[in-house]
Formats: structure tokens, C-alpha cells, sequence
């Protein structure tokens, strides 16, 4: 009994002291989204972005955009890993962003409109406003539109990567293939094997031992690419949804057609021609082995990753391998194919306060259509001023020695940096288009992209997760034998099926026959 | 604070015999004025930034909603811990995964520095101690981001150094992040590779306040080293192995969410998808704060529910319990 | 003493057993220090790394001309120590009156501060707090949030409680109270602990980042984890480390992590040996005489 005093006393004080302080917390959301239009002094316009953070605010890109427009920027800098948390407690507190150039889903955009946070703008708003950027994105995908549409709304301007529209292609050791007697890369799935096994047996980097494969896989994270090019041979990607023969939409991992790879894909394993830690490679291990001339083979590179100064191309040249591009495989159909991501990208989302605030949301468009569009704007924002801070060298802009681009503020302000077609002639050399050219626009090529590309499906926010770790591990075992292709196969067919693929499947086919009609 | 005001109130509502009693505990917080003068800045710390926040605890039976804050929100009851027990196909291979994992690293992760500090207790060269206090630490420096990069290169079933260890003694050649069959293991003996050494600092701490006076008794009597070990050492740090057992206790649903995220793959998924990690790739899809706060706060509940446990078992033995 | 036959074997063993332990844990920093010093070829080559077989200094280089890896580096260093100081001291406050047996409601207060270990408001509440007290991009909130570690508080109390009474009797009868009792009694009767928990809290100082992602906008506050994490998991800053040719940073991707990550943990690995002589045996012995 007697200790019952001090305890209340303390309970009362901790009590109160709690109470005031989450009691300011609570209000604190009331004043969301300030929106201020006063006319004599110029609007301030935020702008927030998760990838190159300025050093200081009134640097010189900002500046430039502010005198332009007659506008105040306020920037908000997000870290690239930590955005979501950032942006989290940012709106929890009323202070949403006007611009919200972050790399959100198309998840996250639902999730979004639904809470009112984002605003919609109507697309012929945007046309009127950005003619040429959106002449320019329709060029590029005529779908440009339905990564922003959720309730028949738009959600943002929508922003295309045609990159992402060229295939995956696989890729050789030229030595090797040069040491077993080819003198071009394999061109359907029989040659394939029989590179690769003489890759595995035939000892091609001459060391006398067998310590090489034929290839490894991504089997480790991103399993979208794990072998994409063998599952392309047979039309396939087993994490892309497509139409089937009777004109119902298939999920790939269910289909025969990846029923066939899989099998083909044990062969080589059991045959050894394929690493058998593929299971625990990622992309750079895959980079790794190829460089370290373990495996002779690899296809999670896209052509300006081969490319001499992408991400495989230039440590090939620095270790002198003579990396070899491939084309896509022909298939057992007789046709090619090549498995990509497509060039739909999520929006750019504006907050909600713009809905109602008409002269800064026309503002704003203005001001994205200069940075994206004009040639002035375009440089100025992403690579800053002419003769100080870069060089136009063969029409190429270079940076120049010593330029800190983050205390010059280049390429935050502007969120369709490297996305926009007319603009491909400030980062690709003539060189290098003509490399793109050549290894992506191939005669008779079928690029196989997720017909629910970058579409707003409320089924599998719910049972993606549950799906996809399920598909990885049948997958994984089908290759390495520990589960067979046929009984096995079906059986993760069904539980696939029941497991919410069916509810994906259905929502799918609504969504494509929509489309259709 | 002001402890005689609010005790006044509160006897005066409850104890007739008021004035004694109000009187004896005004004198026993009296007698301790300064031990109290010490406390109270501590305790409002806490009061603000542990107590304060409590409010968003609510999350967990809210669906978080941003336009309208957390105290806006809707309440949607117990909607998420359904989700959580019966409607994600998996979870109850998940909590075992968790558990099981979790098991693996107190039996063999918690007595494994107790252990090395033992030994390094022994080493009779100072300075060779030093090195190897010194040493065995760095490991606890670096992130399984890159300890998970280091580890794919040294386990390596064809070029890993390990491996090739295995093979001369003429076994076979192990993949150890690969088959799920080894993938535990290799998860507790790797932990126990990083934080063993630091694990070692607060034993050694703890073994440097025995008094020498103690062995130099014990070896008159003509106890042997392993007999000191048994008889001192080891009473003397018991209430530091019995503290942070307790301690350890809490942590039954934390499996190691950082090391494998970055260890395990789809090939090991059936072995060592934790909760953190389900949530974690659930989550992944939108901004999941109230699933969050409902995991936290059924973690936090087993935890907290196993401390007062093991607590009331560690005090029953007789030994000094948290509280 | 003489050591007898059988302890040489077992210290001769023991040693054995030192040095392999030794020889295991010293690889994962022998290995990034080999990264880092080495050429992009060499740095990707899959295998053992003990010394690069082409060395390069390019990767060192880049990231110690860097001005905002030292401003971060400022700021850590100011957060660690200035922070560790302030909360051994203040834990030290809470942990002695919460180890003496006669505070009333002891076994109370010390529950209200184990249930925090378990139950806390989360990311938004918190946020609110922080920006309530004014402490958005300032320092201070390198400090007060987390001057207390529970855990450590718990830790410290029971060392406290271990320390023999008579000590503290005897302190009394000379009319010394309890604050004096603690500063000059307690407290340096416990230097190994105290070093212990230092170490802790001061690693765990110098590790944190995300309070200073979450509560910093101003680049010249933040702290050297900020940038290794954009170095290490995002590779983000990697385009602007320098304005050579971007492909040639690129290439040195590898190095460039190794050598910011070397840079970011070899400080603290440097202190430890100057905290290590409280763990040496017998410091109570002493003061118990004496």
C-alpha cells in the first residue's frame, strides 16, 4: 500500500509530460499542404528529389530556373535508400512536396492517390502545357499514359525510358569463342549448348585446368534476368504476364513454354555447363566471374552495358577480354526472342495541393517542359553553364576537371534527365548509337515485355510478395533437380494458381480486354 | 518532480491511517534527496523521448492513413495481426524459421564469447592478450552488405578457401549458402565469426574486477587452474552472464534481419525467411506503417513477456534479477 | 608459481588456438584494405585478397580529397565524443540511485525503464518530438535523443550493485552524500566498465546514420556514415566523386568502397587499444586496500 504513493506521483508526472508532448504531434497534421499563390511576390515552388542531392541551397541551377520563372525554389533532398521514411514523416507533418520527383511504384502511386496525397492532372492539361515532351514520349511508347491512370485518373506526367525497351542480350568472351572455333557468337539455343559446353570441358582460356562454365545465372536477387535469355528462346519471361494462343492473358511461370526451359536449363546443369552457384550470383558476381574467367557467357546486360564504358564493357576492356555481343537466341518456333522491361516508367507525381492551385500546376508544366524539351534548358539543368562548368566537345557534353556538380545543383531539378528521345544526342557519342543500333534493332526480333507492364493491379500489391518468393524456389529446385518439371511443375502451377495467381490472372484479363475494347 | 503533493492526494484517497504513512515515505525520499536529485533528469529524459511517443503504438490497430495523422486515422481493430496469423500462407513456417534461427544463435552465439573471454583470461602474456583482444574484434566493423560479399568469396563450393580446407581432408566440398541443409549453420557460425571478440568486452570487464587476492587464496589451497576457473571465475561473473541472458532473452524474435537479407536466397527461403524479412518483402509494396507497428508490437510482446520470464526463473535460482 | 607441465601444453595450445582465431578474423579487413589499394581488374577478380597484385592509390586518392568526407568527419567525431561523455554521465546518474537497495520503489523505476527496451511509439511520433523541441537540423540532436541506452544503463547499474557496501558506509561516516559518494567512489571503482559501455556507446555514435538522415537537410552537419552510405550501398555519389572521365570512377567502384569504408572504420578500431588497460585484472584491488 505504502508503495503506492511514489508510484501515482510518478505516473502523474510521466502521464502529463507525455500527454503535452504528443498532443503538440497530433495537431500538427492539420495544417497540410500550404499553397500560397499571392500575386506580388513570386511563387514558391518545392521541389523534392532522392537522387542528386545539391550542396547548398541558391546554387546556380536553381537560380537560373528561379530567374527564368520568376519563381522561389525550395529544395527537399532525399537520400536515395531512405526516401520512402523521409518522405513518410515529411507528409505525416503537412508539408507535402509540389514536385515529388522520387522513385516511386506504381504501388506507391496508388497507395498515394488513395490517401490523398498526390494530386491528378488531366492529361489534355499536360498536352497543352508540354507539347513536344509529350509528342516525344508517345514516339517512344503510345502507352505512355496508363503507368499514371489508376480510377480513370491521371496521376503525373508520365516519363518513358527507351532503354528500357531494348532487349537483354547475351554476351561472350571473344578469346574463348575464338579458342573452341567459332568465329560468331551462337545464334539459336543448339549452338548455345555447344558453346557452352565446350566452354566447360574444352578448357578455353588454355590454363590446362578445369576451372570454367559455360554461364551463371542471377539466381540471387533480380530473377526477372536468371537466364532470361534461354527463357526468350522459347518466348517466354517467367515474371512477365502474356497473351496466350487462345487469346487469354498467361502468367509466364505457369506456361509450357517455361515448363520447356526449365527442363533444358536441368539438362545443363546436370550436364555441367552451368555454375552451380548460380543460386547465390548477382549481378556482380555474374561480372565478376566473367572478368575472372570463370564463365565465358553471361545475358543480364543490356547493349549499353556492353557498351566500352558500361558496366561490363569497360572492366572487359580493362582486363582485355574481347567481350563479344550476341544476338538473341532463335528459339524452337523458329522465331527470336528477347526478353525486356520496357520503357514505361512510374509518373512524376505532384502534391495534392496543386489540384487546386491552377497557376502554379500550368507553372510548373511550363517549367518541365524548358528543362525537358528546350535545348538551353535541358543542358543548363543537368549539366550547368557552357565554358565553366562543361564543355561541348563534338556535341557532347563534357564536364570539366574539378566541377563538383552537387554545389552546382545539376540534374535534381530536373527529373527527366537521359528520359527524353530528342535529347539522346547529348549523352549517346554517334558511336554509340550506331553500337545500339546494331545489336538491338535486328530483323525478325520479338522483344517480349510484361503485358502488365508498369500497370496498376490492386491483386498483386496483395500477393506479389507470397507469389514471387514461391516462383523463386520452385524455379531454383527445377534447375538445380531437386524438383522435377512434370509432377512438380503442375503442382506448382496449382498452388500458384491458389495462392492469389488466379485473382492476378483474373484482374489481368479485365484489364486487357479494357484495353482492347 | 514533486513526490509529497501527488502522494498526499493519493493517500488521502485510499489509506485512512494517512499521516504516518505519507509521513514514512516523504522521510524515506528525503533520506534519498540526492539519490533522487540524480534520477529525476534521467526520468523526464525518459518520460520525453520513450514515453511521449507511445501514442503511435495505436498504428497497429489503425490503418495508417498520412493526410490524417495518426490520431485520424481509422481504427480498423485487430486487421492487421489477422492478416499477419491467417491470412499470410506462410507464416507459421516464418515464426518457426525465426524462432528456430533465433535458438541456433542463443545456444551457440551466447556462450561463444563468454567463452573466448574465459580463454583470453588465460593467456599469460600481456601483450599477447592485448593482440588478441584487439584482433578478434575487427570483424564487428564491418555490415553484412560487405561481410556478405567477403563470405560468398571465402565459401565458395569450387574457389572458396574454406572449401578447399574441406577437400584436403578429403571430404566433399560444402555449399554453404546454397543448400539449405547447411544454411543455419552457416548463419550462427557466421555471427559468431563477427561478434564474438566484441562480445568478449563486457566479460572481460567483468573479469578484471576479481579481486587477485581471491586466486592468490586459492592457490595456496592448492586448486588447480581449472578448479579456480570453476570455483572463481566463473561465480564472480555469473551475475554478468545471468544480466545479459536476461537481456538476450528479449531479442527471440530477432533472427538477424541484416545478415540475412544479404545471405539468403530464393534456394534458402524455406530455411531462413524470418519475419523481419517477410515484412520486410511485403512491406517493400507500399508504405506499410501500421503492418510495421502491429509486427513491432507482437514481437515486442513476446519479448517483453519471455524477459519477465526468465527474470522471475533467474531469481528464483537465486540469482539477481533485472528487477 | 611454478607453472606446472601441463599448463605449458595448455598455454601452448591456447596460443595456437589464439593465433588461428587471430588469422580468421583479421581477413574481412586484410580483404578491403586489398581492394582498395588495388586496379579495377584487380579489385573484381574473384578470390582471396591479401595483397593487390596491381596496386593502385587512385581509389584513396579520390575519396580523401573529398571536402565533405571531412566535414562528416568533423561532425562524427564532434557526435562521438561529446556524445559518449554526456552519456556515461548521465547514465551513471540513473544507474547508481537504481543499484542502491534502499531507494524506495526501486524495483518500480527500474521497470519503467526496462519497458521502454520493448515498447516504443515509432518512426512518426518520434519525428513530431524531435520537431517539437526545435532540434531539426541542429547537432544537439546528434546528442539528447540518444543519451541513454537502456541496456547499458541496466549493465552499468549492475556493476554498480556489485561494488561492496562497506566502501560506501565507510564514504558516509566521513559525511560524504551520495552524489560525491558516486563521483568519487563509484564511478572510478568502475573504469572498466565505464570503458566498456564508452566503447559501445561511442561506436554506436559513430556508426548511426539514420537520425542523421531523418533529422539533417543541412550538408554541413551531416556525419561520415551519410556518405559511406551513399558510397557503400548506393553508389550514388560515385558520378560526382571527381570529374574525371566518369567511366574511369566507374571502374574504381570497388576501391572507391573499400577505400571510404576503411577510412570510416579504421579510427575507432584505433581507440580500442587505449581503452584496453581498464581491462586489465585487479583494478578493484586497490582502492579496496588502500
Amino acid at each position: 500500500m505504502r508503495k503506492k504513493t511514489g508510484l501515482t506521483a510518478t505516473l502523474a508526472v510521466l502521464l502529463t509530460v507525455s500527454t503535452l508532448l504528443s498532443g503538440c504531434g497530433g495537431s500538427e497534421s492539420d495544417e497540410a499542404g500550404g499553397s500560397s499563390s499571392d500575386p506580388a511576390s513570386p511563387m514558391t515552388i518545392t521541389i523534392a528529389n532522392n537522387w542528386n542531392a545539391p550542396e547548398a541551397d541558391n546554387n546556380f541551377v536553381q537560380k537560373y530556373l528561379e530567374e527564368k520563372f520568376d519563381i522561389k525554389i525550395k529544395n527537399v533532398k532525399f537520400e536515395t535508400e531512405t526516401w520512402k521514411e523521409q518522405l513518410g514523416v515529411l507528409l505525416a507533418s503537412g508539408d507535402i512536396p509540389d514536385i515529388l520527383a522520387v522513385d516511386g511504384t506504381v504501388g506507391d502511386m496508388v497507395q498515394w492517390a488513395d490517401q490523398g496525397v498526390i494530386a491528378n492532372i488531366s492529361a489534355d492539361e499536360i498536352k497543352q502545357y508540354m507539347p513536344k515532351y509529350t509528342a516525344d514520349i508517345e514516339s517512344v511508347d503510345p502507352e505512355a499514359w496508363a503507368a499514371g491512370s489508376y480510377n480513370d485518373k491521371n496521376w503525373g506526367v508520365p516519363k518513358v525510358w527507351s532503354n528500357g525497351a531494348t532487349g537483354f542480350l547475351p554476351a561472350y568472351n571473344g578469346q574463348w569463342l575464338t579458342a573452341i572455333g567459332y568465329d560468331q557468337p551462337p545464334k539459336n539455343l543448339e549452338e548455345l549448348e555447344d558453346v557452352l559446353t565446350k566452354f566447360t570441358f574444352e578448357d578455353p582460356d588454355g590454363n590446362g585446368k578445369k576451372d570454367t562454365y559455360g554461364m551463371t545465372g542471377r539466381g540471387k536477387d533480380a530473377q526477372t534476368q536468371m537466364f532470361n535469355s534461354i527463357f526468350a528462346a522459347y518466348g517466354v519471361n517467367p515474371y512477365q504476364f502474356k497473351l496466350g494462343a487462345d487469346g487469354k492473358v498467361e502468367y509466364g511461370a505457369t506456361t509450357e513454354e517455361a515448363r520447356s526451359a526449365l527442363k533444358l536449363l536441368n539438362k545443363w546443369y546436370k550436364a555441367g555447363i552451368i555454375d552451380p552457384e548460380f543460386i547465390t550470383d548477382g549481378n556482380g558476381e555474374i561480372q565478376t566471374k566473367f572478368i575472372s574467367l570463370r564463365t565465358g557467357m553471361f545475358d543480364t546486360g543490356m547493349w549499353h552495358h556492353l557498351y566500352a564504358d558500361g558496366y561490363f564493357g569497360l572492366v572487359a576492356a580493362d582486363k582485355g577480354i574481347d567481350l563479344v555481343p550476341g544476338s538473341p537466341l532463335t528459339g524452337p518456333d523458329g522465331n527470336r526472342y528477347a526478353m525486356a522491361n520496357g520503357a514505361l516508367q512510374p509518373p512524376l507525381f505532384f502534391g495534392v495541393q496543386l489540384e487546386k492551385d491552377d497557376a502554379k500546376r500550368q507553372k510548373i508544366l511550363e517549367l518541365l517542359e524548358y528543362v525537358a524539351t528546350d535545348d538551353t534548358g535541358y543542358l543548363t539543368t543537368l549539366f550547368g553553364k557552357e565554358g565553366e562548368t562543361y564543355d561541348l566537345q563534338d556535341g557532347l557534353p563534357v564536364l570539366k576537371d574539378g566541377v563538383n556538380a552537387a554545389e552546382w545543383g545539376l540534374s535534381f531539378y530536373n527529373p527527366f534527365g537521359g528520359k527524353v528521345s530528342a535529347m539522346e544526342k547529348y549523352h549517346f557519342s554517334p558511336e554509340k548509337i550506331e553500337f545500339r543500333d546494331t545489336y538491338t534493332n535486328i530483323e525478325g526480333l520479338n522483344v517480349l515485355t510484361d503485358l502488365m507492364q508498369s500497370t496498376v493491379m490492386s491483386s498483386k500489391a496483395q500477393y506479389e510478395a507470397i507469389l514471387t518468393t514461391l516462383q523463386a524456389q520452385y524455379y531454383i529446385k527445377a534447375i538445380t533437380g531437386e524438383a522435377d518439371t512434370y509432377k512438380d511443375f503442375d503442382d506448382f502451377k496449382a498452388q500458384w494458381i491458389n495462392s492469389g495467381g488466379q485473382a492476378e490472372l483474373d484482374e489481368a484479363q479485365a484489364i486487357y480486354e479494357a484495353r482492347q475494347s | 518532480m514533486n513526490p509529497v503533493t501527488s502522494s498526499e492526494f493519493d493517500g488521502s484517497a485510499t489509506v485512512p491511517k494517512k499521516p504516518s504513512k505519507i509521513s514514512k515515505t516523504w522521510k524515506e525520499y528525503k533520506k534519498c534527496r540526492y539519490l533522487f536529485l540524480l534520477l529525476t533528469p534521467v526520468l523526464i529524459w525518459y518520460a520525453v523521448f520513450a514515453y511521449a511517443p507511445l501514442y503511435g503504438i495505436q498504428l497497429a490497430f489503425k490503418d495508417f492513413r498520412i493526410m490524417d495523422g495518426i490520431w485520424g486515422s481509422p481504427w480498423v481493430g485487430f486487421k492487421h495481426f489477422e492478416f499477419l496469423f491467417f491470412h499470410s500462407p506462410d507464416f507459421f513456417k516464418i515464426l518457426r524459421n525465426t524462432v528456430v534461427i533465433s535458438f541456433y544463435h542463443i545456444i551457440f552465439g551466447f556462450p561463444a564469447p563468454i567463452i573466448l573471454a574465459l580463454l583470453i583470461n588465460e593467456i599469460r602474456s600481456t601483450k599477447f592478450k592485448k593482440i588478441t583482444q584487439s584482433l578478434t574484434y575487427l570483424p564487428h566493423f564491418f555490415s553484412w552488405v560487405i561481410l556478405s560479399g567477403i563470405l560468398l568469396t571465402l565459401l565458395s563450393p569450387s574457389t572458396g578457401v574454406v572449401n578447399y580446407l574441406i577437400q584436403l581432408l578429403g571430404l566433399e566440398p560444402v555449399y554453404f549458402l546454397g543448400d539449405p541443409n547447411y544454411f543455419r549453420f552457416t548463419l550462427v557460425t557466421s555471427a559468431i565469426w563477427k561478434e564474438i571478440g566484441w562480445g568478449t568486452i563486457i566479460y572481460l570487464a567483468a573479469l578484471s574486477g576479481i579481486s587477485p587476492d581471491l586466486y592468490e587464496a586459492a592457490v595456496m589451497d592448492g586448486a588447480s587452474r581449472w578448479k579456480q576457473t570453476l570455483k572463481i571465475t566463473l561465480p564472480s561473473i555469473l551475475p554478468v552472464v545471468v544480466l545479459m541472458f536476461i537481456l538476450r532473452t528479449g531479442g527471440i524474435l530477432d533472427a538477424g534481419f541484416d545478415q540475412i537479407l544479404n545471405l539468403y536466397s530464393p534456394a534458402t527461403y524455406e530455411v531462413a525467411d524470418i519475419l523481419d524479412t517477410y515484412v520486410y518483402r511485403v512491406g517493400l509494396q507500399n508504405f506499410q506503417f501500421s503492418l510495421t507497428t502491429a509486427v513491432g508490437l507482437f514481437k515486442n510482446l513476446v519479448a517483453f513477456a519471455l524477459v519477465l520470464l526468465t527474470n522471475f526463473v533467474a531469481k528464483r535460482l537465486g540469482q539477481e534479477g533485472l528487477f | 608459481m611454478k607453472p606446472t607441465r601441463g599448463s605449458r601444453i595448455f598455454q601452448a595450445f591456447l596460443i595456437l588456438f589464439m593465433i588461428l582465431l587471430c588469422i580468421v578474423m583479421l581477413y574481412p579487413f586484410v580483404h578491403m584494405l586489398s581492394i582498395s589499394l588495388s586496379t579495377p581488374a584487380e579489385s573484381l577478380r574473384a578470390g582471396i585478397h591479401l595483397f593487390p597484385r596491381e596496386v593502385s592509390f587512385y581509389a584513396w586518392e579520390r575519396v580523401l580529397t573529398r571536402d565533405d568526407i571531412w566535414i562528416g568527419f568533423g561532425n562524427s567525431v564532434f557526435r562521438t565524443v561529446i556524445g559518449t561523455i554526456c552519456s556515461i554521465v548521465f547514465m551513471s546518474m540513473g544507474a547508481y540511485p537504481l543499484s542502491r537497495k534502499y531507494l524506495p520503489h526501486r524495483s518500480f523505476f527500474t521497470m519503467l525503464i526496462v519497458f521502454t527496451m520493448f515498447f516504443s511509439g515509432g518512426l512518426i511520433p518520434t519525428y513530431f518530438l524531435i520537431k517539437n523541441l526545435g532540434l531539426i537540423d541542429t547537432r544537439l540532436v546528434y546528442i539528447i535523443p540518444g543519451l541513454i541506452s537502456t541496456f547499458s544503463l541496466l549493465i552499468l547499474r549492475n556493476f554498480f550493485q556489485a561494488i561492496p557496501e562497506e566502501l560506501e558506509d565507510s564514504s558516509k561516516i566521513d559525511g560524504a552524500n551520495d552524489l560525491q559518494i558516486l563521483f568519487r567512489i563509484i564511478m572510478p571503482l568502475s573504469l572498466p566498465v565505464l570503458a566498456t559501455l564508452s566503447l559501445w556507446s561511442a561506436v554506436a555514435h559513430w556508426n548511426a546514420w539514420f537520425d542523421a538522415v531523418l533529422y539533417i537537410q543541412d550538408p554541413h552537419k551531416q556525419v561520415l556514415t551519410t556518405f559511406l552510405r551513399r558510397v557503400v550501398i548506393t553508389g550514388e555519389d560515385l558520378s560526382i566523386f571527381s570529374s574525371d572521365a566518369q567511366s574511369t570512377v566507374l571502374g574504381y567502384a570497388e576501391p572507391i568502397k573499400a577505400a571510404t569504408l576503411m577510412f570510416t572504420a579504421l579510427p575507432i578500431i584505433v581507440v580500442y587499444p587505449f581503452l584496453q588497460k581498464y581491462f586489465v585484472q585487479g583494478t578493484m584491488v586497490g582502492s579496496l586496500k588502500g
